[in-house]
């Protein structure tokens, strides 16, 4: 790994050319200009790495370590993967690159944003009818301030590659071969719309993550629509949609898909290849492209279909995702499509129920076989040059520690009898990662520079703090008058006159202030100064019994952000020194709670002390759909109650949280008059969701059943008294 | 009718038989007999004379648009002319149009048997289906797969169109082919050619104008038999250029180039 110093500081070092011990050792003859490969793993945990390389499992990690150094390295503030490679990219801190969170807010309008990147639409039209076509171009900006470190190189003449480094949509423009990365969206602008066609729906069911479509098998064939772009050239911008058909049979478990002309079969529990669609906007004028993957979940008893997210067709994009443009078309010719949205792993997928554990696992291995392929082909290519840079990301380990975590971590409250299947799989993935290092490692000789590193570790999450209700809870956010905690979304229903503080993004607290926000009140100067010290004292003062992990000693250093430059360098940069983050305070003791270091550049760093995970998948930071409603601005917009014990014995253990949302796991059919019911009553006793209401119940009625005795005769007594059985 | 397609099938393997090793120089030398023979055929077939009073009239059009462009009104009548003279002339060269065509089909499709298509590499994947007769069932209908050929996938029934469908794997290079069983009888349809140049058809059709016109690479399936069609979508043999097999670029090329070439030593009007 790197040396103990900003992984900005090390990209700058290595781009400078100087040698790491022992990783150059060797015989090759020195060379004019340096050869440095550089991989990323996201989300690799230095504890973790040991943890697997201690029995043998990390063979190439060993090799590369004994030749070289390896240390721990501070993250970014905040531990996000965007912000932390925006550091490794612009060798500035979010002061000077401007990306302090995956999701911003536009203070004028409090709206929420993704921070990657902008879409610019058309602002005139001329219309025809029905149709309209655009007078001035859209574009689409990243917003990431600063100088990208390929851009330097360059400019120096150096030849070089970035594979999907995230936080580079759309690329900057440079000659160097860039793909980017996280940040990509699908073909409908978003992070990954997938869609899920099933017999088990009654309606269609829109989540932050998806589509849930209920599909019927008629006479043996099964209709649908693939969901395509907006069309901005007809009136009234709706959607694309491609008709699809399928030939199920069941008996045999395969299905025959014609999809646009083409033609597969698939049978349940296989995967396609990727399949072109064509969304012709204005015939014979207009068609955007589209990549997709299929996977026949089941057909029998019931037909579940999972489709990926339309990605741009790295052939033919129709937003630039490289630079040279042409380049994506020449990996595309090279290896065939490919996934080039930012994030593959289709973790939404699995919290929304359309895959279980055993589906994503088999996606998440396909996402990474590609990048494998891809990796050879870059570094057969690299091997060829004389000298050079290339740059090459994994985005697997992180999204397997969001996700299998809970199965490897048997405190977690998440873990259950049926996690234990997947326990390995953050090993397996790792594995992988140290396969793909060796296969780099073939493909270098010793007198290239080889840096492996990540952007941020991983750590138990057994609880979690929501922000805008403790905010709620201290007077800092005022609802306005008549409206509840549970009616709020996206920041509706506050009253911006009388609230000083509020929470929006994964990590975002900021201060309502005067002459920033619309309805600002906090006056700039002494008074927002004042308001800084009394939040970080009372977060610090914050000690609900039972709530706050023992030993915790919260200290909190914060730094004052200030204002971007023009010029984009943050603070704390001077030229011709390498650029040093501010010292970070390792806080708390031991991985017992998460470390959630909050930043913002004008604002207070904070971590959270207590709180109770809501029942969903344990990927990302975001709260589960409450009823199918997207909520992409992460603990914001909602504000469940505080941690309750709800132990059926009121011993005072953390309830037991379960895996999966009643809606989407095990399938039990509601009538829609009982769940109005279910949704008035968590509402009135302040439950975070139904879905944490109706557990509870369950909960307590079957710790009747066992109450004073565990026997059948018992157990069935029990419950013939409780009126279940007649 | 059969032996008219074994007759075409004949006469293309003799003329293609000498460059088994050059594929692509027998497709030139056919492509260019072809087009000498379509120039012979089109001689024959058409009125010479007035063909060629036609074409000057075509030129003595041309030149009048250069003479009159500062008239509009001219221009304009002058073009409806050359219109006219252009249909005039098309009208002289429909007889051959209409014995040629027929021809130029029959030539393309055995040119399609022998160079559109080429058998599986170890490895890839294609769907093949069997159509069924109306009334039959495709309950019992089975593939069998020659060695080194695999089921991957399916049957899928398609009731609805009376077609079954499965997704075969090559195990190994050129896989002979399939069979679909129904019973006690037995469909075969091959997945390779014979040699370099051998036919490969997609499919295996019932006797029939079909038959001829279209899927002559194949013997054609017995008449009566609850399967009427195997298909197979083999890969194809190189690829397309601006819409159309590189092969098809090379037979037009080349049966142009061969009928101009012998042009005018068969002093052919065109």
């Amino acid at each position: 790994m790197t040396p103990r110093r900003s992984a900005t500081t090390l990209a700058l070092a290595a781009l400078a050319g100087l040698l790491l011990a022992a990783a150059t050792a060797g015989a090759a003859p020195p060379r004019e200009r340096p050869k440095v490969l550089c991989i990323g793993f996201d989300g690799m945990d230095p504890q973790l790495l040991d943890h697997f390389r201690a029995d043998g499992s990390l063979p190439n990690f060993d090799a590369l370590i004994a030749r070289g150094d390896y240390r721990d390295l501070g993250t970014a503030i905040p531990p996000q993967s965007p912000v932390a490679w925006s550091n490794f990219i612009t060798g500035m801190d979010p002061g000077g690159h401007g990306i302090f969170d995956f999701i911003h807010r536009n203070p004028a309008t409090l709206t929420p944003y993704l921070s990657a990147a902008q879409a610019m639409e058309p602002q005139r039209w001329w219309k025809i009818g029905p149709w309209k076509f655009p007078r001035d171009e859209g574009h689409v900006e990243n917003l990431r301030d600063g100088v990208a470190f390929w851009q330097l190189l360059d400019r120096a003449g150096v030849e070089a590659t970035v594979f999907k480094v995230p936080a580079n949509f759309p690329p900057v423009e440079c000659e160097a071969h860039t793909l980017s990365g996280m940040g990509t969206p699908d073909i409908l602008g978003t992070y990954g719309i997938y869609s899920y066609f099933t017999e088990d729906l009654a309606e269609e069911i829109e989540m932050s993550g998806g589509r849930h479509v209920p599909v019927a098998v008629r006479d043996g064939r099964v209709w649908a629509e693939l969901v395509g772009p907006v069309n901005s050239y007809r009136a009234g911008d709706p959607e694309a949609r491609l008709p699809f058909e399928a030939v199920v049979d069941r008996e045999h478990g395969s299905a025959l898909f014609d999809v646009d002309g083409e033609r597969f079969l698939l049978k349940q529990g296989e995967w396609s290849d990727w399949v072109t669609l064509r969304f012709r906007l204005v015939p014979a004028l207009k068609t955007v492209r589209g990549v997709c993957r299929f996977y026949l979940k089941e057909v029998s008893p019931t037909f579940k279909l999972y489709v990926t997210p339309v990605n741009l067709d790295p052939a033919a994009p129709e937003m630039p995702i490289s630079t040279p443009p042409d380049w994506s078309r020449e990996l595309a010719a090279a290896l065939g499509p490919f996934y080039t949205q930012g994030l593959p792993d289709d973790t939404k997928a699995l919290e929304e129920g359309a895959f279980d554990d055993d589906d994503y696992v088999s996606q998440s291995t396909l996402v990474f076989e590609e990048r494998e392929q891809q990796l050879r082909h870059e570094l057969d290519r690299f091997a060829a040059q004389k000298d050079g840079f290339l740059f090459f990301y994994f985005n697997s380990p992180d999204q397997t520690c969001h996700t299998f975590w809970r199965n490897m971590d048997h405190d977690s409250p998440r873990h259950d009898t049926d996690a234990g299947r997947h326990e390995q799989r953050i090993r397996d993935v790792y594995r992988n990662c140290d396969r793909a290092l060796g296969l780099a490692l073939e493909h270098v000789d010793d007198g290239t520079l080889v840096v492996v590193l990540s952007d941020h570790g991983f750590a138990p999450y057994h609880r979690s703090f929501h922000v805008n209700r403790w905010l709620l809870d201290h007077g800092y956010l005022v609802l306005q008058p008549g409206v509840a905690p549970r009616d709020v979304t996206y920041l509706s229903g506050i009253d911006w006159n009388r609230t000083r503080a509020y929470a929006i993004g994964i990590n975002g607290l900021y201060l309502n202030l005067r002459g920033r926000e619309a309805g600002g009140i906090v006056e700039p100067g002494a008074a927002r100064e004042a308001l800084l010290q009394e939040l970080v004292a009372a977060l610090e003062a914050d000690d609900r019994p039972g709530h706050r992990p023992a030993g915790d000693q919260v200290r909190l250093p914060h730094r004052r952000g200030l204002p971007r430059p023009a010029h984009g360098r943050g603070p704390g940069h001077r030229p011709g020194l390498p650029p040093r983050l501010p010292r970070l305070q390792r806080v708390g003791a031991g991985r017992g709670a998460r470390r959630h270091v909050r930043r913002q550049h004008d604002e207070v760093e904070r971590r959270p002390l207590h709180g109770r995970r809501r029942g969903a998948r344990d990927h990302h930071q975001q709260p589960p759909d409450r009823q199918g409603r997207p909520d992409p601005a992460g603990p914001g917009p909602d504000v469940p109650v505080p941690v309750r014990d709800r132990t059926a014995a009121g011993d005072g253990r953390q309830p037991p949280l379960r895996g999966r949302s009643l809606m989407f796991g095990p399938a039990v059919k509601i009538d829609k008059a009982l769940l109005a019911k279910i949704r008035k009553y968590a509402g009135i006793a302040g439950y975070a969701s139904p879905e944490e209401f109706v557990r509870h119940v369950l909960e307590r009625e079957i710790a009747k059943f066992e109450e004073g005795g565990a026997s059948e005769d018992e157990i069935r007594k029990r419950m013939q008294g409780l009126g279940y059985i007649s | 009718m059969t032996w008219i397609a074994s007759l075409l099938n004949g006469l293309f393997d003799l003329l293609l038989r000498p460059f088994g090793g050059a594929p692509w120089v027998g497709l030139a030398v056919v492509s260019a007999l072809a087009g000498v023979a379509m120039l012979w055929l089109f001689k024959l077939t058409t009125n010479q004379d007035l063909l060629a009073r036609r074409r000057r009239e075509l030129t003595g059009g041309l030149y009048e648009l250069s003479l009159y462009q500062d008239s509009l009104a001219v221009m304009a009548r002058l073009q409806a002319r050359l219109l006219a003279a252009n249909l005039r002339y098309l009208l002289v060269s429909l007889p051959a149009l209409l014995v040629l065509l027929p021809l130029a089909l029959l030539t393309i499709v055995q040119l399609d048997a022998r160079f559109q298509r080429r058998a599986l590499q170890a490895g890839e994947e294609i769907l093949v289906t069997a159509r069924y007769a109306e009334g039959a069932s495709p309950d019992r209908l089975t593939l069998e797969p020659a060695a080194g050929l695999t089921v991957a996938a399916g049957p899928v029934r398609d009731r609805a169109e009376r077609t079954v469908w499965w997704r075969v794997r090559a195990e190994r290079d050129a896989p002979a082919g399939f069979a679909v069983v129904d019973g006690a009888e037995r469909f075969e349809k091959r997945l390779a050619p014979d040699g370099a140049l051998g036919r490969l058809a997609a499919a295996r059709v019932a006797a029939g104008w079909r038959h001829v016109l279209l899927h002559p690479a194949e013997s054609p399936l017995p008449g009566g038999a609850v399967v009427t069609e195997l298909k197979a979508e083999l890969p194809a043999r190189g690829a397309d250029r601006f819409g159309m097999p590189g092969w098809l670029w090379g037979f037009c090329l080349f049966s142009i180039a061969g009928g101009l070439a012998v042009k005018g030593l068969f002093k052919v009007e065109i």
